[in-house]
């Protein structure tokens, strides 16, 4: 009788843990203001290769996932304070970030780029940008690369995101924009950007701003694994595939 | 340990032989196990090391040489597109992939695909300068060489780099396939060479079995049979095993033992059938001679013949001569008697105090009267002084009986025929042969 009881709360106790961890639902953070990787569409809703990738994730790992738009600015701390479990925000992974969260490993690369008026030749060096006015986004790799290699010659300019950045480049408030070359393609290609073009050489390839990563709270090592596990299927399957070919004409992994 | 296997070299134990044997065979089964887990398990390591480390290569190729076709179709975009827009965003996007990260891991590679996409900018350029002179009327042909000639140049980097890396994903993916072929082989090569080792093995195991215990056990059982079946001695092969040992000297004087069981055996046998006073058959002879020519006369229907012999007034003559000179007649007279009957199956025995018996087997009745003639003749011949006798010397009167033994006949009954014969023959005067045939009953 008692060897019953024990068995049947035994089962009962796996049953309601496979339940709890079924049940529980993954919060994605990300920002909504960085085409094409998440952007608001025409109908206000989150779209992009970060949210589809994100909602590829979960399909994979077997959970419901629902998604919040932050602002850029407070999105480690947002994280930090529990409000969603992952970042899939195009982030990159540096070393002050990672004293506070950790990252999983790449899941897409892509240089960053400066963008300039057509015809605008800019050599780039502090004399070169002198009296100039270059921008990048705030709290961004790219602003921290500004910030590093030409502190005497030109403004910087920080935005809260990328949007206002062309915006300004665009009405020529800016000079130049240094940002994710995919993220200034989107620009180029866009009617509004049809004046400028690429300047210069993109930033090196070693550059912590050419890889994009998924960040988890300090610690939370197993659902980086899972993270992790889930995307690595996702390129086995053909999956990734697909929804970067959706966006970008060659592959970005 | 060394004295351990000098004690067992020396004194083989069965029991100590069987545990090391079975050491023998697990530790053998054992070692070709771990050599085949060994290489089983290198193949399984391969096969991980090909699906963690060369698939993200094989992967990275693809996507590499995927990378390669789009920016030579970007190429061709910024070549034959009418729409100046459409060129620009073709140049745009291989802007971008010409300078992807994973190019750079080959600094050549990524020398050629830069070079590729410069070609492509200065041809989007060209075409560009083409479309205003035409505009401008200044027809001059020229140009549309220059991009015929960067085109060439570009198609053909692209197209030898696509063939690099494809043919490298080729022979990486045979040397790999190539490895495990191999690594399958030596596992295959092993797990024969480990089971045709332990076969070998275990038929030498099986051999020196049967000859250090098989054998001698099946010679022991032999040796047994024998001690209970023959009288011979047995002898045995000498074994290693100790306790084999034990066990074929125990039954080497077992046998010893029955031997010399059975010949005392015989010689009280002999003993209680001879008379210890004239050495010839005593009474018992006679009767269980009697008895087995009585069945084998039945058998062959012949005819025995049996004889009654009494010396005459031998209680007179011990009186007359004493004790001494009576057993020396008697010593005379059996060896007398038993001196005429040679014939094998003949018996000659001292029936009792001085009556002696005789059985003649296949003889008639005028053979065995010649024969009890030639008695009574011989002990006259003997010239043995005996004052109480009419002659005055020894003599024997003698009843003979012949017949063919039939069904329900008892050899006493043909004794007691002798006999009356015999009394028959006293009665008419003694010193003479007298005969009863079973019809004259």
């Amino acid at each position: 009788m008692k060897f019953i009881t024990f068995l049947l709360t035994l089962m009962m106790i796996t049953l309601f843990s496979t339940a709890a961890t079924a049940q529980k639902t993954l919060r994605i953070g990300t920002e909504g203001a960085y085409p094409p990787f998440n952007y608001l569409d025409s109908d206000k809703k989150l779209a992009g290769f970060d949210v589809d990738i994100a909602r590829a994730l979960c399909a994979k790992m077997g959970g419901e996932c629902t998604f919040i738009a932050v602002p850029w600015e407070g999105m480690i701390d947002n994280l930090v304070a529990g409000d969603y479990d992952v970042i899939i925000a195009s982030m990159a992974k540096t070393e002050e970030r990672q004293k506070n969260i950790d990252f999983t490993g790449h899941y897409y690369r892509s240089r960053s780029a400066f963008v300039a008026r057509t015809g605008h030749d800019v050599i780039f060096t502090d004399e070169g940008l002198k009296g100039m006015s270059v921008g990048a986004c705030n709290n961004c790799v790219q602003a921290q690369y500004l910030r590093d290699h030409f502190s005497s010659g030109p403004s910087l300019v920080l935005t809260d995101d990328t949007n206002q950045l062309f915006e300004l480049l665009a009405t020529g408030e800016l000079d130049i924009v240094l940002s994710d070359s995919l993220n200034c393609l989107d620009f180029l290609k866009s009617e509004r950007g049809a004046d400028f073009d690429f300047a210069g050489e993109p930033l090196p390839s070693d550059d912590v701003s050419s890889s994009a990563h998924m960040a988890v709270r300090k610690g939370e090592l197993e659902l980086v694994r899972r993270l992790e596990e889930a995307l690595e299927q996702l390129r086995m399957d053909g999956t990734y595939d697909r929804i970067n070919r959706q966006y970008f004409p060659f592959s970005i992994y | 340990m060394i004295l351990f296997f000098r004690s067992f070299w020396h004194a083989p134990r069965l029991g100590r032989s069987l545990v090391v044997l079975v050491l023998m065979v697990s530790l053998l089964l054992g070692c070709s196990g771990v050599m085949l887990w060994l290489r089983m398990s290198r193949i399984a390591s391969f096969a991980k090391d090909t699906r963690d480390e060369q698939l993200p290569i094989f992967l990275a190729q693809q996507r590499l040489s995927n990378n390669i076709e789009r920016l030579r179709f970007y190429g061709a975009v910024i070549l034959h597109a009418e729409d100046a827009g459409e060129r620009r965003s073709a140049r745009l996007a291989a802007q971008i992939l010409a300078n992807d990260a994973a190019f750079e891991r080959d600094p050549d590679t990524a020398d050629k695909i830069l070079r590729t996409f410069s070609n492509m900018r200065l041809i989007e350029s060209l075409r560009l300068k083409e479309e205003k002179d035409l505009l401008a009327e200044h027809s001059q042909l020229t140009d549309g060489d220059d991009i015929k000639i960067l085109w060439q140049e570009t198609s053909d980097i692209l197209r030898e780099l696509s063939d690099n890396i494809s043919s490298r994903a080729v022979s990486q993916a045979a040397r790999f396939s190539t490895m495990i072929i191999e690594e399958t082989d030596a596992a295959r090569t092993t797990a024969f060479i480990a089971f045709g080792l332990t076969l070998v093995i275990l038929f030498v195991l099986l051999l020196l079995f049967y000859k250090a215990v098989a054998k001698p056990l099946l010679a022991i059982a032999n040796g047994l049979q024998k001690v209970y079946g023959t009288r011979e001695v047995v002898r045995l092969p000498p074994t290693r095993l100790n306790e084999l040992q034990t066990i074929t000297q125990g039954v080497e004087q077992l046998s010893r033992l029955m031997n010399e069981l059975h010949c005392a055996n015989t010689d009280l046998e002999i003993l209680s059938k001879i008379d210890g006073l004239t050495g010839i058959g005593n009474r018992r002879q006679f009767d269980s001679h009697l008895e087995n020519e009585i069945l084998r006369a039945r058998r062959r229907k012949t005819t025995t013949a049996v004889m009654m012999i009494d010396i005459d007034h031998f209680k007179s003559f011990n009186d007359t001569y004493g004790h001494q000179q009576g057993d020396h007649c008697l010593q005379q007279v059996a060896r007398t008697i038993s001196l005429l009957f040679r014939r094998p199956g003949d018996v000659v025995a001292r029936y009792g105090g001085e009556e002696f018996g005789v059985i003649l087997p296949e003889t008639s009745l005028a053979g065995a009267l010649a024969s009890a003639k030639r008695i009574r003749d011989a002990i006259t011949g003997l010239q043995i002084e005996h004052a109480a006798a009419e002659s005055g010397k020894l003599s024997v009167s003698v009843g003979v009986t012949a017949f063919v033994p039939h069904a329900k006949s008892l050899p006493e009954g043909y004794v007691s025929l002798a006999d009356m014969a015999l009394y028959e023959a006293k009665r008419s005067g003694r010193n003479c042969v007298h005969t009863k045939l079973p019809k004259d009953i």
